[in-house]
């Protein structure tokens, strides 16, 4: 369906991205958001990818965190309506530690034993 | 681009944390010049410009003490310096530490003060280890898991409320001396308060519904501020790990016997407890507090005779 399209075109929904970006900060993986939102892994790659959040390997746990408090500060607006509609109220926003497989590091530490 | 809602919201909470900044900054240059132009610290001028939001409340003495140390800190500095400008001698800076180390002596009883908020509730600080009473409801001592959540509360109002018809109860209630009228007149005894014989009747009712010696516990520990599972005899199992705890010859052997006592104890602790609670609810039943069905089903549990559980 989108073969033909040249720009990148916002698909997805405000709420879903906001979700996404605040699941992927806390450390889940891509697959497991997408069992979460209903959406193919690739959906949730692509949005990731797009987006300023998607070195997380690179990020250590301090900036990790920083960058999640200010996605939780942004949550409400002037009305009292979340980002998410009240989908994440009761997620902690606080990081998990990334598993040894999510860090950045040589090919040969990723390889399971 | 494509996040149009969230980057918009990141960028104005980048600027608004930008501008907090410059004004943090701005300010402490002007606080700097300020305090050069008058000749005196910082600090001093800093606390000065701190509005205080608190200042035409009357707080309890007790919320005093309660401040964090920091606060402390600014305002025994602040009086010190007012001290130094207006020459009064003898200002104490750490009488913060002065207070607590009063409050914390001995108190009633002989026994050690415990200065904390009676529950998450109140907001006063008190001596919770005055009274038996008081102690179980600030340890949460008044409710287990067998009951149902928040009931130690409703154990505690029916024990205040037993305290008041006891005290309205009494033969004679605290009364001053009449100094207006002629001496030695024999105009016969004054009639008995309605509320008074209303409280005999609710103390006779409570007596009579239990078995006497729950409602000595319930005096006990309610009235008589008793700390009944201090003064009850160790049982056999707890004397003997005593004798044994004396005969053992092993630091490691000690240790062992020293914690099975604890937990002995704590047992033997538990059970005068539990004892107090059925007294309690029983006397709320008469007062009104608890159903007589909830209490039947918290206390007088039995099992099911064995046809029926077979027939289930």
């Amino acid at each position: 369906m989108s073969r033909g399209m040249i720009f990148r075109r916002a698909q997805h929904d405000e709420s879903v991205r906001y979700i996404i970006y605040v699941l992927w900060l806390i450390g889940y993986s891509q697959r497991a958001i997408a069992a979460v939102l209903k959406l193919r892994t690739k959906q949730v790659s692509g949005i990731i990818e797009g987006s300023i959040y998607c070195n997380r390997a690179a990020m250590d746990d301090e900036f990790r965190q920083a960058r999640l408090t200010d996605l939780e500060m942004i949550r409400f607006d002037e009305n009292g309506v979340a980002l998410d509609g009240g989908r994440l109220d009761r997620i902690r926003f606080v990081i998990r530690p990334l598993g040894a497989r999510q860090g950045r590091g040589p090919l040969r530490r990723k390889v399971a034993r | 681009m494509s996040n149009s809602v969230i980057m918009r919201r990141l960028k104005s909470l980048e600027q608004r944390r930008q501008e907090a900044a410059t004004r943090k900054t701005r300010y402490q240059t002007h606080l700097a010049e300020r305090a050069e132009r008058l000749g005196v610290s910082v600090e001093l001028l800093a606390a000065i410009d701190k509005p205080v939001a608190h200042g035409s409340i009357a707080l309890p003495l007790a919320a005093h003490y309660g401040r964090d140390e920091a606060f402390e800190r600014r305002r025994g500095t602040f009086y010190a310096h007012m001290a130094m400008v207006f020459g009064s001698a003898g200002w104490r800076l750490s009488f913060y530490d002065h207070e607590m180390q009063i409050a914390a002596g001995q108190g009633y009883g002989e026994r050690d003060r415990v200065i904390q908020p009676l529950d998450r509730d109140s907001a006063v600080n008190l001596n919770t280890a005055a009274a038996p009473l008081e102690w179980l409801v600030a340890k949460g001592k008044l409710e287990t898991d067998q009951d149902e959540p928040g009931h130690g509360m409703v154990r505690f109002a029916a024990a205040l409320r037993f305290r008041d018809e006891m005290d309205g109860a009494q033969v004679a209630a605290l009364k001053g001396q009449a100094f207006d009228g002629a001496s030695g007149g024999g105009a016969g005894g004054r009639p008995v308060s309605d509320y008074k014989l209303d409280c005999m009747a609710t103390i006779s009712a409570i007596r009579e519904g239990m078995h006497p010696g729950l409602y000595r516990l319930l005096v006990w520990v309610v009235i008589d501020d008793v700390w009944a599972w201090e003064k009850a005899r160790p049982g056999k199992y707890h004397r003997m790990l005593k004798r044994a705890l004396a005969k053992a010859r092993t630091e490691k052997g000690r240790d062992k016997i020293t914690r099975m006592i604890s937990k002995q104890a704590t047992k033997e602790q538990n059970f005068v407890i539990e004892k107090l609670h059925k007294a309690i609810d029983m006397a709320a039943v008469t007062m009104g507090y608890v159903t007589a069905e909830d209490f039947r089903r918290r206390w007088l549990r039995r099992p099911k005779p064995a046809s029926v559980q077979k027939a289930a």
